[in-house]
């Protein structure tokens, strides 16, 4: 099939998502201001679905809020994440799943340095063995949380209680998206739909039977 | 030490920002910071790019650089894979290094928000935690925050955290070992030794200030002049 236009650009945009069996990393953020977004997340996935979703007591922080603020140098938030691969590694996993959007961009904006860098790699994995004695593998796959709520959208309808409908006149419920600025402005490709093309919340919604409002500043 | 330019390209995020900058001003039109700021990513990506020491000198001592979000927009939309935003990191960094920092408001900035974003991670293992978040400090965050930091044991319970306490789960209390782990990485990547200098150069401003450096640390957070936003007045 050949691919034009539009539907070209949309499936350099696809992304295949694993299935099964995550790393997951928790965030500054979410969990301080909205704890029960990531307590839903391992509900949904584990409980109802029936996901492997693996929580090691020993991971912090990714340091990435203290990395855009400038306050650790670029090569202290590369060995904050190297150990968190090392403890990923240690527990089994190649698929890393990160609740925070700005952790997702950090992850996905240190392996790009280090593919393109492979001298920068082979420095913070020296780094990370004197600090803390750990080695570790990079992940196959990183994803963000709502790129795995994306990709069980249509299981997650099936097991709806309620649908994104207006009760009282039976009308799509009108939505309007943000999309986080780490998730894909850096790294198009990483992101579903891209950046000009963001479907990862919209997605959803559509599939839980909403309707999703556009508007100019969705792309910027 | 070598050319400010030389030591520039020694950083990743300046090999990976500024390839060759056509001037197009793409960036500086996407940039949600210059919709507020009197900022213009693309004369600083243009004056680093002509290697002008005298410029590049003054963007390390000026407000201009501290404008920057980091966002990234700018990376998305540029038609020649620069990144203004990569480069503006790269910049801070070296007005850290050089302690250059402290000649502008919004670089004085750097000394609460290392203060209080290093502490947090080596004392409880992330960059941002109720434990230490005061309301006062954050009013824009609302009274129903402020409510929940009241109530932080009971609501956090609630909403299926594990508040400061052993295992798994949001907001647990992260084990001293892990702590320890990350004071080493701190301390073997470059992290403690700038968390030093920071305080060093501060200190020397607040003297130089006459303030105390509880004083500094409050003035620094809270106090902003006027004429740092476009549709303000004069210049700082
Ligand atoms: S968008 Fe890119 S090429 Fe255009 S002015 Fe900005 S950095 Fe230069
Ligand atoms: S990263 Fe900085 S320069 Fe780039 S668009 Fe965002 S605020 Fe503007």
């Amino acid at each position: 099939m050949i691919y034009q236009g539009k539907q070209k650009i949309w499936s350099d945009y696809q992304k295949e998502i694993p299935d099964n069996h995550w790393f997951y990393v928790r965030s500054c953020i979410r969990q301080s201001f909205f704890p029960a977004s990531e307590y839903y997340f391992l509900k949904i996935c584990r409980d109802m679905l029936g996901r492997d979703i693996f929580e090691s007591k020993h991971h912090t922080t990714c340091g990435g809020i203290a990395y855009h603020a400038d306050t650790i140098p670029q090569e202290t938030a590369m060995t904050i994440v190297a150990r968190q691969f090392a403890l990923m590694t240690e527990a089994g996993y190649k698929n890393l799943v990160t609740s925070c959007i700005t952790s997702f961009g950090n992850y996905t904006e240190i392996l790009e340095t280090w593919r393109e860098f492979p001298e920068l790699e082979a420095r913070i994995r020296e780094k990370l063995w004197k600090a803390c004695r750990r080695e570790f593998e990079k992940p196959e796959y990183v994803a963000h949380a709502s790129d795995l709520v994306y990709k069980l959208r249509e299981e997650i309808a099936a097991n709806a209680r309620f649908k994104l409908v207006d009760k009282a006149t039976g009308e799509p419920l009108r939505i309007v998206e943000h999309i986080g600025c780490h998730y894909s402005k850096m790294f198009p490709h990483k992101g579903v739909g891209g950046a000009e093309y963001p479907c990862v919340l919209s997605g959803m919604a559509e599939a839980w039977g909403g309707k999703v409002i556009d508007y100019p500043e969705r792309r910027h | 030490m070598g050319k400010l330019y030389d030591e520039l390209t020694k950083d990743y995020r300046f090999k990976e920002g500024l390839k060759t900058c056509i001037n197009c001003g793409t960036c500086t039109a996407i940039c949600p910071a210059a919709e507020f700021y009197k900022y213009d990513p693309r004369k600083i990506v243009d004056t680093v790019q002509r290697k002008d020491e005298e410029g590049i000198l003054e963007l390390l001592k000026s407000e201009t650089i501290w404008y920057c979000g980091e966002c990234m927009s700018c990376v998305t939309r540029c038609p020649r894979k620069n990144g203004a935003g990569l480069v503006v990191m790269a910049l801070r960094n070296l007005s850290t290094k050089l302690g250059y920092f402290t000649e502008s408001e919004k670089g004085r900035q750097l000394y609460p928000l290392t203060k209080v974003l290093t502490t947090n991670v080596l004392k409880l293992g992330y960059c941002v935690h109720p434990s230490t978040y005061k309301y006062e400090d954050h009013p824009e965050s609302g009274p129903v925050f402020e409510w929940v930091l009241n109530n932080k044991e009971d609501v956090y319970a609630r909403l299926g955290a594990n508040y400061g306490r052993q295992g798994e789960g949001a907001l647990r209390a992260i084990p001293q070992e892990d702590l320890d782990e990350l004071q080493a990485i701190f301390d073997e990547t470059g992290a403690t030794e700038r968390i030093n200098l920071v305080e060093e150069c501060s200190r020397k401003k607040a003297a130089e200030m006459g303030m105390t450096m509880e004083e500094y640390t409050k003035y620094t957070f809270e106090h902003c002049s006027r004429g740092h936003f476009n549709n303000e007045e004069g210049a700082i």
